[in-house]
């Protein structure tokens, strides 16, 4: 789990006994490091692992446990100390027992293959792989000989195990749709070696709900899932219902990112006039602070009992006086802008700290999408995107925009579908506009997809790309070390193309091993 | 019905009878038939104390007590114990010899006394099932017949958040005189109402809370502007709104609350239990998570239906409560082998150590509604006959948080006590009398409905009765084949769960005289593993 | 990738009587090198494939032995020449609802010939995607349902048959109507049983059985069949499939879609295990054009072994209509092959050439990338 934070740096996982019985991962973020600051380099935030911004609220004091602060300096000063002997490594998890892959290959990105490595993960993660490591002593080891690792693949387009298509709203969120429970599909998933997706809501056209990103390991509660961010994107739909239908779903998320500009002027009016009316607050009990001691100072000589009726007399005229003024000319409270989640959630789309991915794949629904992107300078993911090849200037000329495609299916159906440029990738690479794929549904088909897509472009292996769709992530891309998911292929999933997963390792547990003997031909 | 309740008339208990005065002749149809069903010749002097004696009296708490006596003053139990227990001289006696006295049972759920389960609207909290309540269901009067004489009544499933429940007697003419304690719980739902996906299920559930903490703040805020105009201004300033809505929380009062948010509030102080309905494991993260955030551990029970029970290591580990489906067998086929994994869902509970409560059988099911039916399966699954016993009575009174009144047999509790024939968990044995709050509610002899089903005399017993002779002595006349269902449930019973029946014949080389404890503890009606 | 050996010394020997006889024919063509998927489904490397100008394959050798002076197509390296692909009970060049059969419970004249329309503009954008057989039958909805016809797909005047027509039978739910006999089950079967025994069981063609589910695979396999039709079963965890065994059984399979049912796909690497022939059904024109190499690839990944995936692409489908000269690369074959860039059942691979009975179609997508760039 990365903190949402983004300037600051993550830079140990340690697992802590706290003493009373639980340990657990305790995360240490630091701001960014320079070298010539480094003492002046603070902890800034403990937290346990596992724990998202979501989660932490949720799981309540149970996981999100605040650091006795000697303990805290202490480990920060130990992890400084081991930052320093390995800058690259992120690794302190010393008390677990390590596990250890025995006897693999590890294609790498060069085309070579490190013949008998070892894997070794600790706290599952993995702390050191290449030929030279030596399992260390009381380490858990899997005989794995002969199988080839990889880190897992990232479906960046899954609706897996999301069987309703009903999310209609930005406060939807597709990790709520996620059925932690679905064994049989999300196994599936993993025995095609995905690990991790980004599950996309599905809805009726417009905006559709926020796009989340998951692992597919086992939860100790029990069942698969564990959440990374449930706000990778804002997604939204021009692709569904007939023409006209488009149209109006256009105009309708059109008029809702323009409702929210204007809800935030409503809300920095609202926060202006909220600070002068403090300051109007202060002033004015100043004054009355000054008042009452002059009022004191008068009313010292008099009397008790006169002055208490007094009192009371001069009060209730003044409440009426001090009503008419103050409707005149006392402070006057702002009125607070009404709740509106969903508009929030627009307004961080419009600051750019959640990124929109837009459905579309006909050229029509494309240039609507182009609009709403230079209309609102939104960052955007393009998802379809399949008549790309006939936008492709408008493309070229937006920043800040992705394409996310899925693997074609053509057909020989007239005017079945959007029509897809074989060439579209290339023509993508020209005008360099980046891109990635999804499966656009199950997962399961993802792999193939990917080979597919890579005889289309002429290389050589399929896995550089398919990897390269993790390689936003935080460990995505090519197996190193700090990876948590690994694959375990009967071949070289970089030659063979009949290479199969065999097993999958995530966070240290086997979360999906091929069944043996007969029962094999299950998946 | 006209004989029937021409002889009846007279024994009208007292409390009811005003009411019968009132009720114009019109009207009277199925109402005083209803009336003249539960009403009995029970109390004509010394109304108010009861004294049942000679019965096996299971306390559910402790011991059974053979030969005991149970003294209900007031509709309270004052006494328990052997059969030295002091009467007193006006106590009206009721000899309950052959007999075995139990408490009622408590339904933990149901929505079947509402007219309708569910508003349509999806969020209710606002709506309370007194509303609803409809004395004149069968419902109630199967309920008595079936020996459960306290109801938690709830807004069904379908909902986002529904609304309050209350505890009711089955037996009474208006909702007021059945309802028992108001405000028990407020019903929410994780999973998805009909026509709703669990992404807009759960963001309106959050959104529900979210809006309710806004509107309270904004309450705050007006409450702390409202004393601060009326207070001494030399006291109380105009606050930043930040500060007057955390200092305006204390200032709120029961009369603040608009009826918007008025269950809300409850819950959300303590006064409420919450109920959340998890129709799938899926949807116990999102419930736990609720609780957690919201800390209502202490009040929140999960009601769960489908394959929640895969779930069981959260459920375990956040310590909560649940309410099982009706349905007690979970079914799924592997796709792929085509394996069928069967499981018998309360069993993963009592293995897990989680406290768990069961709802009567479905209606349209038979033996519909017997909460007994459902407890006997628990001990065909290997559960002891007490335990079994205890769930569906103190169990349920505990999970619904009357344990304090409900659900066993002990001094201070009120007196919701069934006669029955025999064990209440063999079904050969009936209901004979209910007593509610020390009063005659039902007697199997006096049941309407039955004669009418049943108006020949029961066939003889032929054959050496099968546990205790007592029953069928005296009340062998009457409308003997209470419900007429013991020989379909058996039926039923061996449908539904085969294995254990056949092994039950197989192993014919165990003493059948002590039903309860035959099944083999380790039963195969638990399913895999 | 083992090499068949013994298929193709066996060809071998049959070729080298053509090059002594013919050698020098100026309108032969050769292709080489290049890997060929054998018969058996292996795949051969450093073959050469020499076609006659009649449209029919003359050799298969080796690659070094080919005459040079034979006008020569240079395959890619990697590239491997198969037969063209089948699809099997597709709708490929028929009209919307054009196979629809009428009520008629016992139909044997009805000829799926009847519905194929060959100007279908869909046949040769199916040869593109290497697909250059198609059969068609009309919808299972009687107990017989005429026969079968299998095209090549070219989009003509004349329909170009390869063929024989083979009865099409069906023990389903979709034989059973209200509008008359069998409205039930146990009615079907019974009709069925008196069928074999007077009918089916006479007929020297076993034909090709619809039983798509798991019971209407039980119920045909407990008919007296005096030799065993060619089963077009989907399946389910509940098929007997391995009752096949032994029986030399070909079985069609599918087609396997990605989303679609896994539980069907399990049942055919379970077919194949217990030895029964697969073939890939296809599903053409409504299904994404290379869904056969799809199914292929589905099965693989769920264990099926490559070269019975490749058998059940190319010549288990010739085997099911019992085509002739189809389905195979050897001498005396069509000249119908399709030159994949890697392996067919490899995802990756895509159509490089087609030939025709011996004619190289034109590939529109052949340029490079940069020719293409403008072309929108």
């Amino acid at each position: 789990m990365i903190h949402r934070g983004r300037k600051r740096f993550c830079f140990a996982g340690a697992r802590v006994n706290l003493g009373s019985g639980d340990d657990c991962t305790v995360w240490v973020f630091f701001e960014p490091i320079d070298r010539r600051k480094l003492p002046k380099m603070k902890c800034n935030r403990v937290f346990s692992r596992g724990v998202s911004k979501r989660s932490a609220s949720q799981c309540g004091g149970g996981h999100l446990q605040p650091l006795p602060s000697g303990l805290t300096l202490l480990l920060a000063s130990l992890t400084m100390l081991l930052v320093w002997g390995h800058p690259g490594t992120v690794e302190a998890q010393f008390f677990e027992r390590a596990l250890v892959l025995e006897g693999v290959h590890i294609p790498g990105p060069d085309g070579r293959v490190l013949e008998d490595s070892n894997i070794i993960l600790r706290g599952g993660r993995i702390v050191e792989l290449g030929p030279d490591s030596d399992a260390p002593m009381m380490s858990k080891k899997i005989k794995v000989k002969g199988l080839f690792a990889t880190a897992g693949l990232t479906d960046l387009s899954s609706t897996l195990t999301l069987d309703d298509v009903r999310s209609s709203s930005a406060i939807h969120s597709a990790w709520d749709g996620f059925d932690r429970y679905d064994s049989q599909q999300i196994l599936r998933t993993l025995a095609s070696g995905v690990t991790r997706i980004h599950l996309i809501p599905m809805g009726p056209g417009g905006i559709v709900g926020r796009v989340s990103s998951l692992s597919l390991g086992s939860r100790d509660e029990g069942g698969y899932g564990i959440l990374h961010s449930e706000d990778v994107a804002l997604c939204i739909d021009l692709n569904s219902g007939t023409p006209l239908e488009r149209i109006r779903t256009y105009e309708k998320v059109r008029g809702a990112l323009k409702s929210a500009q204007n809800r935030r002027e409503t809300v920095d009016d609202y926060t202006s006039d909220l600070e002068e009316y403090i300051e109007e607050l202060v002033e004015a009990a100043k004054k009355k602070d000054e008042e009452k001691d002059e009022e004191k100072d008068e009313e010292k000589d008099e009397k008790k009992d006169e002055k208490k009726d007094e009192k009371e007399k001069d009060e209730k005229d003044k409440d009426e006086k001090d009503k008419d003024s103050k409707k005149e000319d006392g402070p006057k409270k702002p009125d607070r802008p009404e709740r509106d989640p969903a508009a929030e959630i627009l307004l961080q789309v419009l600051d750019h700290e959640l990124p929109v991915m837009i459905t579309a794949r006909r050229s029509a629904d494309l240039q609507n999408a182009i609009d709403l992107i230079e209309e609102f300078q939104l960052s955007a993911i393009l998802r379809g995107a399949d008549e790309a090849h006939l936008v492709l200037e408008e493309l070229a000329e937006l920043e800040k925009v992705s394409l996310l495609l899925e693997v074609p299916r053509p057909s020989l159906m007239r005017g079945a579908g959007p029509r897809r440029d074989p060439h579209l990738i290339a023509q993508l690479d020209e005008e360099g506009i980046s891109w990635a794929v999804g499966s656009g549904g199950q997962s399961t088909s993802l792999w193939r997809s990917i080979q597919q897509l890579s005889g289309q472009l002429s290389t050589a292996s399929p896995l550089p790309l398919a990897l390269a769709q993790g390689a936003q992530g935080p460990f995505g891309g090519w197996l190193r070390r700090g990876a948590t998911e690994v694959v375990l292929w009967e071949g070289n999933p970089a030659e063979d193309p009949l290479a199969r997963p065999n097993r999958v390792i995530i966070n240290g547990t086997v979360v999906w091993q091929r069944p043996s003997g007969t029962r094999e031909g299950s998946f | 019905m006209s004989r029937v309740s021409g002889s009846k008339e007279p024994m009208l208990p007292k409390r009811m009878l005003p009411k019968m005065m009132l009720t114009p002749r019109p009207m009277v149809s199925l109402v005083a038939a209803l009336v003249l069903l539960f009403s009995a010749q029970v109390v004509p002097a010394g109304e108010s104390k009861l004294a049942l004696t000679g019965g096996t009296v299971m306390t559910v708490s402790g011991e059974s007590i053979a030969d005991g006596v149970v003294l209900i003053e007031d509709g309270i139990i004052t006494a328990v114990g052997t059969a030295e227990t002091e009467i007193p001289y006006d106590a009206m006696e009721v000899d309950c010899t052959g007999m075995i006295l139990a408490p009622g049972f408590v339904d933990p759920h149901s929505s079947d006394g509402l007219d309708i389960p569910n508003e349509n609207l999806p969020s209710a909290p606002f709506v309370d099932v007194f509303d609803a309540l409809d004395p004149s269901r069968f419902f109630f009067e199967d309920s008595l017949r079936n020996g459960v004489t306290s109801i938690h009544v709830m807004q069904g499933n379908n909902c986002v958040v529904g609304g309050v429940s209350r505890i009711v007697h089955p037996i009474g003419l208006t909702p007021h005189e059945m309802s028992r304690q108001a405000g028990v719980a407020l019903k929410l739902s994780t999973t998805p109402r009909r026509g709703y996906g669990r992404m807009r299920q759960l963001a309106e559930l959050r959104e529900v809370f979210e809006e309710y903490d806004r509107w309270r703040e904004n309450l705050a805020e007006s409450r702390y502007e409202q004393e601060a105009d009326k207070e001494d201004d030399d006291d109380t300033d105009a606050l930043p709104p930040e500060e007057s809505r955390s200092q305006g929380q204390e200032l709120i009062r029961d009369e603040d609350l608009d009826d918007q948010h008025r269950h809300l509030a409850h819950l959300i102080d303590g006064r409420l239990g919450a109920w959340i309905y998890c129709g799938s494991a899926t949807d116990v993260a999102p419930a736990l998570a609720l609780v957690a955030e919201r800390d209502w551990k202490d009040r929140a029970v999960l009601v769960l239906a489908g394959d929640a029970h895969l779930a069981i290591e959260e459920i375990k580990e956040a310590g909560i409560d649940v309410v099982l489906d009706s349905d007690l067998i979970h079914r799924k086929r592997d796709a792929l082998t085509g394996d069928v994994e069967e499981t018998f869902i309360p069993d993963v509970y009592r293995r897990a150590g989680v406290r768990f409560a069961i709802q009567p059988s479905r209606s349209g099911a038979m033996p519909e509604r017997f909460i007994g039916y459902q407890a006997a399966r628990l001990v065909r699954s290997g559960m002891a006959p007490a335990a079994a016993l205890r769930i569906v009575t103190l169990g349920a009174a505990e999970i619904c948080g009357i344990d304090d009144r409900y659900g066993s047999i002990e001094v201070g509790k009120i007196g919701n006590i069934v006669m029955w024939t025999g064990d209440p968990l063999d079904l050969n044995s009936w209901v004979q009398k209910v007593f509610v709050e020390g009063i005659l509610a039902y007697d199997l002899e006096k049941d309407a409905r039955l004669e009418r089903l049943f108006p020949e005399e029961p066939e003889p017993v032929e054959a050496p009765a099968p546990l205790d002779d007592e029953g069928t002595s005296e009340e062998g006349e009457g409308a003997k084949p209470a419900e007429g269902t013991p020989e379909k449930t058996a039926g039923e019973a061996s449908s539904e769960d085969g294995e254990p029946l056949e092994e039950k014949s197989s192993e014919k080389g165990e003493a059948p005289a002590d039903k309860p404890a035959d099944p083999p503890k380790e039963s195969s009606a638990a399913g895999g593993e | 990738m083992k090499s068949g050996n013994r298929w193709w010394l066996m060809i071998l020997t049959g070729s080298i009587g053509w090059c002594t006889t013919v050698e020098g024919s100026e309108s032969s063509v050769v292709i080489r090198p290049v890997a060929v998927v054998a018969p058996d489904g292996s795949i051969c490397e450093q073959m050469a494939v020499v076609i006659h100008s009649d449209g029919t394959i003359a050799a298969v050798i080796p690659a070094d032995q080919a005459d040079p002076a034979l006008t020569t197509v240079h395959a890619a390296a990697g590239s491997v020449l198969t037969p063209g692909l089948h699809d099997l009970f597709g709708a490929l060049g028929c009209g919307q609802d054009a196979l629809l059969a009428g009520t008629v419970l016992f139909d044997s004249q009805l000829d799926a010939a009847a519905a194929f329309d060959p100007t279908t503009g869909a046949l040769d954008q199916a040869a593109r995607h290497g697909v250059l057989y198609t059969t068609v039958a009309a919808v299972p909805s009687g107990i017989r349902n005429g026969s079968s016809a299998t095209f090549l797909c070219k989009s003509a005047a004349t329909a170009h048959t390869v063929a024989a027509g083979r009865p099409m039978y069906a023990l389903a739910d979709s034989v059973l109507q209200s509008s008359r006999e069998p409205t039930s089950r146990s009615a079907m079967v019974s009709l069925w049983k008196d069928y074999i025994v007077e009918g089916a069981g006479k007929n020297r063609d076993p034909g090709i059985l619809f039983c798509p589910d798991a019971i209407d695979f039980r119920q045909s396999l407990s008919l007296r069949w005096k030799s065993l039709p060619v089963l077009v079963h989907q399946g389910d965890a509940r098929s007997p499939v391995e009752r096949l065994a032994g029986k030399g059984a070909l079985m069609v399979v599918g087609p396997f879609l990605e989303n679609g049912n896994p539980a069907a796909v399990a049942t055919a690497v379970r077919a194949a295990r217990t030895g029964t022939e697969l073939a890939f059904r296809g599903g053409l024109p409504a299904a994404p054009a290379n869904h056969l190499r799809g199914s292929a690839a589905i099965a693989v990944a769920a264990g099926l072994d490559g070269d019975a995936a490749r058998r059940a692409l190319f010549s288990n489908p010739a085997r099911v209509v019992v085509g002739e000269g189809i389905g195979v690369i050897e001498p005396g074959a069509r000249a119908d092959l399709v030159l994949f860039s890697a392996d067919p059942i490899d995802p990756a691979a895509r159509v490089l050439q087609v030939w025709r009975g011996g004619q190289q179609m034109g590939m529109k997508t052949n340029g490079s990338i940069r020719e293409l760039g403008g072309i929108r």
